[in-house]
This record gives structure tokens, sequence and C-alpha cells, in this order.
């Protein structure tokens, strides 16, 4: 009876013991669970039934003066994938063909992109428009959902490309008006925080929480999309006519500052960007203000502009020219290496002679000559409010004093030995046609946020010259387009004012190549002028005069340009004129 | 007369009168089970108002979504090269040879204004400013 009363106790013993110790071991894994590897758990708990969203708003517009969009974001949508949801092969593989059937997607490659994923979810496919996006929500698949995202698209195709700029995958402007604006048209992204079901779907009774995005503003931009199309198709022209490297057009309205068009080539296709291609990337670059050149004998303009402002010639002054001067023993000849005696300063411009601006820049002597010429707003950026812009290169007896000499300025006075961009040299040029206020130049008319619009003024940087020098100038710039053959320069019922330039291309040795920039700047109608335009081409082959290379466009689109903004013709009567 | 009156004062059933303790029970079972059944009803309403809410909030982000995509559509269609090529291929028409000008004394044409999907949106879509005792009502220190 003892023995069997011990038997039992100790049977009782042993399942007191056991229960302790599965007691006790449940407790250990509770502690483990709920304490040690607490925070393990509940972001997997998160993860699983807690969704983050990034939210970004509607990126803002880039329109034309007009309205018209030239850069706009529409909405399109990623397929994230839980990849989770796709660990079994066949059911991914299913899956994967669903999907694939709908976008045309490579399935094999969806399935191993997702089990090769290291993260919650993964795209599986990109940019898809809203049809297709409502055929992968129809498809019903667990663990697959559809991300709401934006993509840039350019209504006027690659116009004014390196102007506008792109975007990265991240909506981000990269380069051009996308990345200066971005502030202004990126608005801010949002987020929504929400309880998910087991498809990936917000559940109907979960928490959320919202934190919206804000839409970026709609900038309209001062380009007129007529004008820039007008200036890419006769800049491609040219380019092809003279078998010349690239070039660069700018159209200003000289009283505003406003740019209605700024086109460079060579170019790039915004729908096709290949940011890999280390090779394109000097293709993004916008050249009218990157780009530094020699302007050449255009640049007589601002000598013959200091010369007059300061009551040391009027355009009758007569001067001698012998066809060379000499300037610390180096010889300035005259481009014909011509020498033609008895001439005005008219003549000297009309002429387009070498000496005869020497001449004038050693009367307004070395001070006064600078001194012009960065009032003119060159040796610095022209606040346009382009990153990138340079400032150009000007070499003065103040910042370079050891390597300066006086045939600096000699040659600096038609427009060698110095270096401007296409948008200074287009400002300058305006000033005279603006009498003599240099104007900021304005890329942004109005921005349209949502809390009302802010509207670009106007803005005078500085009286360069008088007006009564200006005009005067205004008038030399016809005597000078006068002498253009009406072959190249004809712009019917309407009197244009303009000057010619040819410059040597500087070599990186020093010296100069056997290369030339071709160049017009010219303003319409030049009673009062209402259009600045500069064409610029850079190393035309064959005969390389700014009148035979750079004067027919400029004519070309003053004519297209002067009917399409409605500028009346001088004669008040019928006009008539075949093209 | 006096039967009218004893008949009026009892006419409840004689269950209610003086109910069991059974009937009670019963009848408490019934109530707690309504009161049970009214959160039941409200989340079940909530559920399917929230459910239709996101309906429509997905139903509002796709509208939107094809609007934007139809304003491009417009944008694109739009577009000078389009149009240039219409007016080649379609209409058959060619560059003007001669250029005619005749002033007219007649007013131009107002500009082109701003398609509205790009303006600023109107006062009534603003939010409207808070009336005069809301505004008195924040400033006064209350918790």
């Amino acid at each position: 009876m003892a023995s069997r009363k011990r038997r039992v106790n100790w049977r009782l013993g042993a399942v007191v013991v056991f229960i302790a110790v599965a007691s006790l071991a449940l407790i250990a894994r509770l502690v483990q669970l709920q304490i040690v590897d607490h925070a393990h758990y509940s972001a997997e708990a998160r993860n699983i039934h807690v969704a983050q969203e990034t939210v970004t708003g509607r990126r803002g517009a880039l329109l034309d003066r007009n309205g018209y969009p030239l850069a706009a974001s529409k909405n399109t949508y990623d397929v994230m994938v839980e990849v989770k949801a796709w660990k079994d092969l066949s059911k991914a593989r299913q899956a994967a063909a669903a999907i694939a059937g709908v976008t045309d997607g490579d399935p094999s490659q969806m399935v191993s992109e997702v089990q090769g994923a290291s993260i919650y979810e993964i795209a599986v496919a990109r940019g898809l428009n809203f049809e297709t996006a409502s055929n992968i929500r129809e498809l019903g698949l667990a663990g697959v959902r559809l991300l709401s995202s934006s993509a840039r698209v350019y209504p006027e195709g690659n116009l004014a490309a390196q102007l506008l700029g792109f975007v990265g995958r991240d909506n981000t402007g990269l380069t051009g008006l996308e990345a200066d604006l971005e502030a202004v048209v990126g608005g801010a992204t949002g987020t929504v925080v929400f309880e998910r079901d087991g498809l990936g779907n917000q559940l109907a009774v979960g928490s959320r929480s919202e934190l919206p995005p804000l839409p970026g503003s709609n900038v309209v931009l001062t380009i007129d999309r007529f004008i820039q199309r007008m200036a890419e198709q006769e800049l491609d022209k040219t380019i092809k006519q003279h078998k010349a490297t690239g070039g660069t057009i700018v159209v200003v309205q000289p009283k505003t500052g406003e740019i209605l068009a700024m086109a460079s080539r060579p170019t790039f296709d915004l729908t096709k960007l290949d940011l890999s291609d280390e090779s394109k990337l000097a293709l993004y670059r916008n050249r009218a203000i990157t780009d530094q050149y020699e302007p050449g004998s255009v640049f007589k303009l601002i000598t013959a502009s200091a010369a007059i402002d300061l009551g040391l010639v009027s355009p009758d002054t007569w001067w001698y020219d012998e066809g060379v001067v000499q300037v610390d023993g180096w010889s300035i000849r005259n481009w014909d290496l011509s020498a033609n005696g008895d001439q005005t300063v008219t003549q000297i411009l009309a002429k387009s002679l070498n000496t005869g601006a020497a001449w004038l820049a050693q009367q307004v002597g070395p001070e006064r000559f600078y001194e012009y010429v960065y009032r003119y707003g060159f040796g610095e950026p022209t606040a346009s409010g382009l990153d990138g812009e340079v400032g150009g290169r000007v070499r003065t007896p103040e910042n370079d004093p050891d390597n300066w000499r006086q045939v600096d300025m000699a040659t600096n006075s038609f427009g060698q030995g110095i270096s401007v961009t296409p948008l200074q040299m287009a400002m300058a040029v305006a000033a005279l046609a603006n009498d003599g206020k240099l104007m900021k130049p304005i890329l942004v008319k109005e921005i349209i946020g949502p809390n009302g619009t802010q509207v670009s003024k106007p803005e005078v940087i500085r009286q360069v010259v008088s007006p009564e020098t200006a005009r005067t100038l205004l008038e030399l710039m016809g005597v000078v387009a006068q002498g253009v053959p009406p072959g190249f320069l004809n712009v019917q019922g309407y009197t244009v004012g303009g000057k010619t330039g040819t410059a040597n291309i500087a070599s990186e040795g020093g010296g100069y190549r056997a290369a030339y920039i071709s160049s017009f700047v010219g303003v319409v109608p030049l009673e009062d002028p209402q259009l600045m335009i500069m064409v610029k081409i850079d190393e035309p082959k064959g005969v390389p005069w700014g009148t035979v290379v750079a004067a027919p466009a400029f004519s070309r689109i003053a004519q297209e340009a002067l009917t399409y903004f409605k500028i009346p013709p001088q004669e008040p009567a019928l006009v008539s004129g075949i093209r | 007369m006096a039967t009218v009156q004893r008949e009026g004062r009892h006419f409840l059933p004689e269950l209610l009168r003086s109910p069991s303790m059974p009937t009670l029970l019963i009848i408490g079972a019934l109530a707690i089970g309504a009161a049970a059944l009214v959160p039941l009803v409200q989340s079940s309403i909530a559920t399917s108002t929230n459910g239709n809410v996101h309906r429509l909030e997905q139903q509002r982000d796709d509208w939107r979504a094809r609007i934007q995509e139809l304003e491009l559509d417009v944008a694109t269609t739009a577009s000078l090269d389009r149009i240039e090529r219409a007016a080649r291929t379609e209409l058959k028409l060619i560059e003007p040879t001669e250029t005619r000008y005749i002033t007219l004394a007649a007013e131009a044409p107002e500009p082109r204004k701003l398609p509205s999907r790009f303006l600023p949106p109107t006062a009534d879509e603003r939010e409207s400013e808070p009336g005069i005792w809301k505004q008195f009502l924040d400033w006064l220190p209350l918790p």
C-alpha cells in the first residue's frame, strides 16, 4: 500500500514538474517574443498591417507666354509587388504573366526581380497610364497594388529642350528651368499612413493619417512657342546650309527684357534621355548662357556708343584710315586689308573697319572704355536667374595689370580678345534699342500658385548710354543694315538696324585657328524697336561672313515674328512683298 | 360605470403587472442583446460608409488622372508640330509666297487667356476666412 502511494506521488510530482517546466518555457518564450524581440516583431507586424506611402504633389507646368504647356505632369502608376506574396514560384509566375499580359513586360524578369529583392515591396512596372493601371487593378492579384506616381510630358516635343531641362525619376529637376525653378514647380511631398488587408489594399475601418502633398505652382515663361520654334527651325536650316557645328538664336523684347526665344544647337531629345551616356552631357547645357565667344565686329557698336556718349565723336566725325594701326608693336588691319582714306564714324561701322574701331577706343581711353564694357553688362552674369550662367572674360588694366596691354583694348574694340555670352550680347544691343536702358533679362513672366499669381515686372539694371546716344546708334545700325545686300537682309515693309560679326575662334594653346563665328544682331522696326534678334552660327564652312551666314536667318525670323505679333509696317497703306 | 373603471386600471396584461423571475431574465437578456447589437450595427454602418468613402476617393483620383491625361492630349493635339503636319498633309496648305499687310481701323482681338486649369483656384474654392465668432473664440485663452 505504501509503495503504491509512493508511486502515485512520484507520478504526480513528474506531472507537476512537467507542467512547471512547460510553463517556464512558455513564459520564457513570451518574454522573448514580447520583451526581448519586441522591436523586431512589432516592426514586422507594422510592415504587414501598416503601409506608409509618400504622395508627391503634382509638379507645376511650364507654360509659354500664351499658356500653352511646354512641360507638364500627368498621373502615372507603378505596379508594386509585396515580395512575400511571390515566394511561391508557380503563383508568382502566374501573377507575373497576368501583369505582363497587360503591360507588355517580361514576366520572367518580373519574377526574378521580386524574388531577388531584400525589401518589403518592389516595382515591377512603372509609368503606366490610367487605362493600363485600371486593367491591372481589375486582375485583383494578391500582394499587388498600384502606387500613384507622375511623369513629365512635353506636348511640344523637344522645343526649348536645353532651356526647359528635364527631371529625374524622382521628379526632381536636374537641368535647365526644371532645376532652377524646383522650389516653385516642385511642390511638396505628403505622406499617407494606413492599415491594409492581405491584398495590400487600405482597410475600410483601419486607422489612417494623412499629410497631404502640396502641388507645385504653374510657371508662365516669357518664351513664345511660335517664335521659339521658328528660331530653332531657322537655326537648324542655317547650320545645315553652312555645315556649321552649332549656333544660338536669342529673341528679346528690348523694352521689357522679356526673352521670347532662346535656341541652341546641338541639342538633345527630351523624350529619349540617356543619362548614362557621358558623351551627351555637353548637349544638355544652355549655350546661350554657358558658352562664351569672341563676338567680333558686333562689338564695334559698343565701342562706337562709348565714344559718341562721351561726346568725343559724332556720326559725321572724320578720320583717316591708313589701313593699319600700330599698337604696342602690333599691326591692326582691316578684315579685307583695305586702306580707305577719309572715313566718317558712320562709315567705320558700315564698312566694319577694325582700324576705325581701334581709333575710337583710343579716343575713349582704357579706363572709360572698360567702364562702358561693364556698364553694358559684360564681364558678369546677366542675372537671368539661370543656373550655370557665366560672366564672360574681360581683361582690363585693373583685373590683370601684369598681362594687359594697349593692344588688348585695340582688339577688344572690334570684339576680339574679349569673351561674352550670346545672352549678354543680345541684352547689350537691346539696351541700344531701349533708349540706352539695360534691362534685366526676364524668362519667368508669372508664377501661378494656390495662393495667387506673382507677376514679373520689367527691371532696369542701369542707364548705359544716354537716350540720344542710343538713338544715334540705332540710326547707325540702320545705315549698316542698308549696306547689306537685299538677298541676305530684307524685311519687307520694315526698316531694320543691325550689325554683322565674323570673329576668329581662339585656340586653346593661344592665338586663333582657321574657324569663325558668324553673327548678326539686329532690331526691328528701327523707328520703334519691338524685337531684338541675335543670330550666332559656329564654324560655318565656306564663306564665313556674318552677312552671308547669319543675316538671312535674322531676316526670315524678323519677317515672320513681326507678322505674328501684328506689328504694323511703317507704310500705312497696302504693303506687299514676294518672299 | 364601476366596471368600466376597473377594466381601465388593469388594461396591461397580467404578465407585465407581476412578472415572474424567468420573464424578467428573458427581458433582461433581450435588452442586453439589443444593447450589444447597437455598436455592432454602428460598426457595420461605419465600415460600410468608410468603404464607400474609399471607393469614392478612388474614383475621384481615377477621374482626376483621366482628366489630366485628357488635358495633356488636348495640349499635344494643339502642338505646333501637329498643326503644321495637319495643315500640310490633310489641308494641303503651303507656305505663302506673298505677304500683304493691310491696316484696318478695327480693334485687335483680345489676347489669348490662360486655360482655366493653370489659373489659381477661384475664391469659393479656397478655404474661406474664419467667422468673427470663430476668431473671437480662438482669441480667448480657453483650454
